[in-house]
């Protein structure tokens, strides 16, 4: 055997005993937090990104001492997740971005109902009429345009008129993000089926764009590849932050119009850590009003407990206009898509 | 253990996600039977099926011409080629496509650079996800091809230079016929890689039936598990077919000498501008976004303590353990794959074809749907498996499922590129079985099994739906922080952990592959020609991925 080939069998095993190695402390670590049911350490799946969630466990493990561990993912994905885990998952708190996965998994019995006490901090609309999940923060669905390309005179005074002549080939959408599909939800309970289906034809019979994100849309705004976006309120901080200077500018829709739907983030308890201590105390954290600050200052979300201060230059919650809504009938996800897909709008 | 039995139950895991799928979908037939019939799913199949032909082809041609140039000819820097061509692998393809659309869209980088008068290539659609696809996915080509060209005889190419050819000429006549194998078997990745890709058709808004089964997984979750049901019988018919296809007629002739090395003369300037160019679209203009964004955010800075601008050994932890599970990903592939390779490779049939069509074939899943099963299976196994939940092992058990595929053709290539005349050799001289191993077969296989190896390890790095789901708590990879930073739109953050990702892949590539390999080429030929004075040619099995 020669001294190379020597050489090469044994990096081998000592790459391979060092893998092993490595596997085997990863797996000690992870059989400890398995173990967690004891309090010690609480497991929660997030689907809001660890960049703007993580600073808010942080502070709640310095509050209260309580350990978390964190899978971060994507919402629907961690739903799906915790479906196929059914009661075996090791999740104990399960925060969305939306109201959309809670409702998929309440619908299969896999979430707990949440303290009263709990629940009774957030106004109704913003939770589960059964109390198996709650709102968190709130975003409100937004007009955002290119001021080089759009004069105030040009607005429309209803999300209905994007569909008129004069804004053809002007309007981008994200018709596959989970908020613009609450939105439509929303606008088929609030204005009607056929209301809403010509709609969505309207957008494309008159050229609407789709695009695969919001954050997608904020930059095409910005750069002036098209004029007026449908997004949500904290894309436009977003594309102030990355440039001051953005020729960009965001209108609500007055009155109680659809297209400024209030929409909440959500947090929930999967049915086997049903009342759980250091997930409920987790969960009125985020909700008190220390918890609530971290989110308005991070992510320039609204807080959805009354009385939190408001981010700077943002209208706070009881200014706000948008349509009375309770979020816990965004239920009919199905023939959301059925009418998103049959307009042909893609995305 | 016979051979037989050992390829069977190491080909076991790589059949879990198909019959999880049709586990899921007996559960609800009805769903499967309105997917089937319902119009609306034909076109995205269709355009999936273009999709995955077009960038196939594309990137067949352009891997295979750069594998050549890099292997055969007398280019300057050729291990740095070697690297670079390699590198569009990592990159993400929801990167690729960021940074590209980034680049090119009206408005965007390059027309700020350029000025808007400048035409640029459209960036959405058909148009946009081929051009992003193809570029980051060439190198699935390129790697098994470069290799097995290391290992090619050159007789036949000798013959038809002295006979007067052109290089170009001889490349098309006589080098693409016998890497043929290599080759389909690369292409077939691209096209596996491409069906199964959802980054990039999603942001460039190309409707395929990968968007599909993603849009509906929540919505109707039914329909999702039906059409990836779908995916994978069209994946495994156009398994079945490649296999048939390369088969007909393919007689790898085999002379073991050191392989010829083409020179270019005049063409050499030729040849290095396109190759400048392919590094430039595929590495060079994504890499430039990411650097203008890095730069970008740490001059504008942002007071966000957990950015990794303002604390930079965040980068640590995800560093080490993206190294960690590729490498390992990549030691254990080989070590499973090779048996199957030997199996099917010697002794070929219809259940040598079934195994290596089931390795294949998982590929072409979507990641979502490797890492469901296998939290399917894994909860439903009494304790021990149980217990693997969510831990190293597991993952790097999906990661193994989902890329033995990108080791198995590679392998097969070096494994059929033994002449059995060679061990004969060995056998009459008084070797025994694992000396014929250790001192003839694994250092011609070696190259083969390192570019194998290579296109594990790269796929691995960036892989991000199991490592998001089957991970251990707290367990972040570089690809998960690029992704978790561009989903809030905090680019700067994405870049630098993308950035670092590129950086550690070169490492590994150089280290890991391409100098061994380079240097090991120089072994075989030695090894050759010490071992078989004689030019014979020997017929070699057939060989695809």
């Amino acid at each position: 055997m020669s001294a190379r080939l020597r050489a090469a069998i044994g990096a081998v095993i000592v790459s391979l005993v060092a893998v092993f190695a490595f596997a085997g402390c990863g797996s000690s670590s992870s059989t400890s937090t398995s173990a967690s049911g004891d309090g010690s350490s609480l497991v929660v799946y997030s689907g809001r990104s660890e960049e703007y969630v993580g600073p808010a466990l942080a502070a709640f493990t310095k509050k209260t001492g309580v350990k978390v561990d964190v899978r971060y993912g994507d919402s629907v994905d961690l739903g799906l997740l915790i479906g196929e885990e059914g009661d075996k998952t090791p999740a104990q708190v399960y925060l969305a971005q939306s109201p959309g996965p809670m409702v998929y998994l309440d619908q299969s019995k896999l979430l707990s109902t949440l303290p009263q006490a709990t629940l009774d901090k957030v106004p109704a609309t913003f939770r589960a009429t059964d109390g198996t999940w709650v709102g968190v923060t709130g975003r409100q669905r937004v007009l955002i345009y290119n001021t080089d390309l759009v004069k105030p005179g040009d607005l429309p005074k209803s999300v209905f008129d994007l569909v008129k002549p004069q804004y053809e080939g002007k309007v981008a959408v994200a018709p596959t993000n989970a908020s613009f599909q609450d939105f439509v939800t929303a606008m088929t309970q609030l204005s009607g089926e056929q209301k809403t289906k010509d709609w969505l034809d309207g957008l494309v019979a008159n050229g609407a764009k789709a695009y695969a994100k919001n954050d997608a849309i904020a930059d095409a705004v910005a750069r002036g590849e098209i004029a007026y976006g449908l997004v949500n309120h904290y894309y436009f901080n977003e594309i102030i932050e990355k440039d001051p200077n953005a020729p960009v500018k965001v209108y609500r829709f007055p009155g109680t119009d659809p297209g400024s739907l209030f929409l909440v983030s959500t947090a929930a308890i999967p049915a086997p850590a049903a009342n759980n201590a250091d997930a409920i105390a987790l969960i009125n954290y985020m909700l008190s009003p220390a918890g609530q600050a971290v989110f308005v200052a991070e992510e320039g979300e609204y807080p959805v407990v009354p009385g939190v201060k408001q981010a700077t230059g943002q209208p706070s919650l009881s200014e706000l206009a948008y349509p009375s809504y309770d979020l816990s009938k965004l239920t009919d996800l199905k023939q959301t898509a059925k009418l998103i897909q049959g307009s042909g709008i893609g995305g | 253990m016979s051979t037989t039995a050992l390829a069977v139950v190491l080909a076991v895991p790589f059949a879990l996600p198909f019959i999880y799928l049709i586990v899921r979908n007996a559960g609800d037939l009805s769903g499967l039977w309105a997917a089937l019939t319902d119009g609306d799913t034909i076109a995205p199949a269709f355009r999936s099926l273009l999709l995955g032909t077009s960038v196939a082809i594309t990137a067949g041609i352009l891997g295979t011409g750069a594998a050549w140039m890099v292997a055969r000819t007398d280019l300057w820097g050729r291990r740095s080629w070697a690297l670079l061509l390699c590198l569009p692998l990592v990159m993400p393809s929801f990167v690729g496509a960021v940074a590209l659309i980034a680049a090119f869209s009206p408005g965007g980088l390059l027309s700020q650079l350029l000025g808007n008068s400048v035409p640029l290539p459209s960036v959405s659609g058909f148009w946009g996800a081929y051009g992003v696809l193809t570029l980051l996915t060439y190198p699935y080509v390129f790697l098994p091809v470069m290799a097995r060209l290391r290992t090619m005889p050159p007789a036949t190419e000798e013959s038809a230079r002295l006979l007067g050819r052109r290089p170009f000429a001889v490349f098309l006549t006589v080098v693409v016929p016998q890497a043929r194998a290599a080759i389909a078997a690369g292409a077939l990745l691209v096209f596996l890689y491409v069906i199964s890709d959802f980054g990039a058709v999603q942001l460039l808004r190309y409707d395929t039936l990968t968007r599909m089964i993603y849009a509906n997984r929540l919505l109707d979750p039914s329909v999702s598990v039906a059409l990836s049901l779908v995916l994978g019988v069209m994946a495994v018919a156009v398994v079945a077919f490649e296999r048939r296809a390369s088969r007909v007629g393919l007689r790898e002739t085999q002379r073991l000498r050191t392989p010829l090395t083409v020179p270019l003369g005049r063409l050499k300037a030729l040849a290095i501008t396109l190759l400048g160019l392919l590094v430039t679209l595929s590495l060079i203009v994504p890499i430039g976004v990411l650097l203008f964004w890095a730069i970008r955010g740490a001059v504008q800075g942002n007071d966000r303590s957990n950015s990794v601008i303002n604390d930079p050994s965040l980068i640590l932890g995800p560093l080490g353990s993206t190294a960690g599970v590729s490498i390992a990903t990549a030691i254990v592939a080989v070590l499973v794959v090779l048996p199957i390779a030997y199996r099917t490779v010697r002794r070929p049939g219809r259940l040598g074809e079934a195994i290596a069509g089931t390795v294949v074939g998982g590929f072409a899943l979507p990641g979502l749907v490797t890492a469901l099963a296998f939290v399917f299976w894994t909860l439903n196994s009494p304790g021990p498996v149980g217990a693997l939940y969510q831990t190293l092992p597991l993952l790097i058990l999906a990661y193994l499922v989902h890329h033995g595929a990108l080791a198995l053709g590679a392998t097969q290539t070096a494994v059929a590129a033994i002449p059995p005349r060679l061990e004969d050799a060995a056998r009459s001289l008084g070797s025994n079985r694992a000396r014929r191993f250790t001192s003839v077969e694994w250092p011609l296989m070696w190259p083969g099994i390192a570019a194998g190896a290579g296109l594990v390890l790269l796929s691995t790095m960036k892989e991000l739906p199991a490592t998001l789901l089957l991970s251990p708590p707290g367990f972040s990879t570089l690809a998960t922080r690029v992704w978790s930073a561009a989903e809030v739109a905090l680019y700067e953050d994405a870049a630098v952990y993308a950035l670092v990702l590129v950086a550690l892949s070169a490492i590994l590539t150089w280290f890991l592959v391409v100098r061994p390999a380079l240097r090991s080429w120089d072994r075989v030929a030695s090894v050759q020609d010490e071992t078989q004075p004689e030019p014979v040619p020997v017929p070699a099995e057939p060989v695809a991925g």
